[in-house]
């Protein structure tokens, strides 16, 4: 084997959905977005969780394969899963079951659409496309559109980074004997990724990131 | 290639990290030791204009740093500590594109380089693998790919072996030998330096020996071991 003996591990390619164009892919999610958002009836909500949640396991089958680049992707949306899990309850102790379900389905097709597009989406094509869309504020000079573009991705890059990160964190306050506090557990976390977040910008800088306008 | 410090100072707020450098490096490989805290790689930054010097300036081939920097940017390719804090993309191939973009608009041959530098690397498998799944050697080599594909007139490199294993720095070590630019290297291994041309201790915001690897690697470990 090659690259001194680690297993490849490539991206899987090949879906449905691998084979749209980024920019339909986006449309789409922010059209479907924007609906799920303005309806409250539960049929209707229930529904498209049902076909996100096929939609998802249709790119991701067989779900969670181990060592697959897709199957860490996916571990990265375990903790919002949780938080949303955590909403519901907390909706359903407040308002009632039903409104509790509308959150939950609502939610989850929200998060399981996010996830299929992310994971069959390459990040450079999705930048094209926030490139695209936000060139003719860039022209107004609202924003600059190609730096927008690079905080997108690079926002998608740091998410496993920043991930490994809060468990390195965790685990070294649990081996000094200390509980895991909010507090012991953020600060370092802040102060480390500010630490990362100078550093980058630095590599962004010496690879020629910033020059231009 | 000629780097030349004119009477480089670089402060930080009453702290004086380098005093007064005045040096010049032509020689095809450089190596740089000190203890931590010594200023070695603020002495790198001042090469690509990551640090400004608080007085005196760095001239790059005649060029002066803080007035070029692109210029000098194209030409000096930089590998920092931890490949984690470089790689800024997901994946390799689009991350070894970002740095190309705006030098290589044209896709195609941006592909072809991207390809032929993993090659020369003998990483080619890796173009499409999710950069938060190498391992830290992999990420390294990988951190490397992307600054030799802007063909760099000349590499600067941070520590580029502290994080490696022996197989990987190894492997490092092995590429580097090949490398037909200057390199100049910031590092604790001095067991890489010692076929270097010429090695500099940095120390106390000056530089302490400066001189042929084995002269100056031999004072170094009797002086600071």
């Amino acid at each position: 084997m090659t690259s001194l003996d680690q297993p490849s591990n490539a991206l899987p390619i090949g879906t449905w959905l691998h084979r749209w164009p980024a920019g339909l892919k986006l449309l789409s999610l922010f059209t479907l977005g924007t609906a799920l958002v303005l309806t409250d009836r539960l049929a209707i909500l229930g529904v498209a969780a049902i076909v996100a949640g096929l939609v998802c396991l249709s790119v991701h089958w067989p779900p969670f394969k181990q060592g697959s680049a897709s199957s860490t992707r996916s571990t990265v949306f375990l903790w919002p899963l949780i938080t949303l899990v955590a909403i519901v309850a907390y909706i359903g102790f407040f308002s009632g079951l039903e409104q509790a379900l509308v959150v939950l389905c609502r939610l989850l097709a929200l998060l399981l659409l996010a996830v299929s597009v992310m994971a069959t989406t390459r990040v450079t094509a999705m930048m094209a496309v926030v490139e695209k869309v936000l060139q003719p504020f860039d022209r107004w000079g609202w924003v600059r559109a190609d730096k927008v573009a690079l905080m997108f991705g690079i926002s998608l890059r740091l998410m496993p980074v920043l991930l490994e990160q809060w468990h390195e964190i965790r685990e070294a306050q649990a081996a000094r004997g200390h509980r895991a506090s909010p507090m012991a557990l953020l600060v370092p976390m802040l102060v480390r990724t500010l630490q990362r977040a100078n550093e980058m910008a630095d590599a962004i800088d010496a690879r020629g990131g910033s020059s231009g306008r | 290639m000629i780097i030349e410090f004119e009477a480089v100072s670089v402060k930080r707020g009453a702290r004086t990290i380098l005093r007064e450098f005045n040096i010049s490096l032509s020689e095809s490989r450089i190596g740089i030791v000190g203890p931590n805290g010594a200023g070695k790689s603020t002495f790198a930054r001042l090469i690509n204009g990551l640090i400004t010097p608080t007085a005196g300036r760095v001239v790059f081939n005649g060029m002066t740093v803080a007035d070029h920097l692109n210029a000098v940017r194209q030409q000096v390719g930089f590998l920092f500590q931890n490949p984690d804090n470089q790689i800024v993309f997901p994946v390799v191939q689009e991350d070894m594109a970002f740095g190309l973009k705006p030098s290589l608009p044209d896709k195609v041959l941006r592909a072809a380089r991207i390809q032929a530098t993993l090659a020369q690397l003998d990483i080619a498998d890796l173009s499409e693998r999710a950069v938060h799944t190498l391992s830290g050697g992999q990420k390294q080599l990988v951190a490397l790919a992307c600054v030799l594909c802007a063909q760099p007139d000349i590499l600067v490199l941070d520590e580029p072996t502290t994080q490696l294993d022996l197989r990987f720095r190894n492997r490092l070590l092995q590429i580097m030998g090949q490398l037909q630019q200057p390199v100049i290297a910031i590092s604790h291994d001095l067991a890489m330096l010692e076929s270097f041309d010429r090695v500099l201790v940095i120390d106390q915001a000056a530089v302490q020996a400066d001189g042929p690897a084995a002269e100056v690697l031999t004072w170094y470990r009797a002086h600071y071991a």
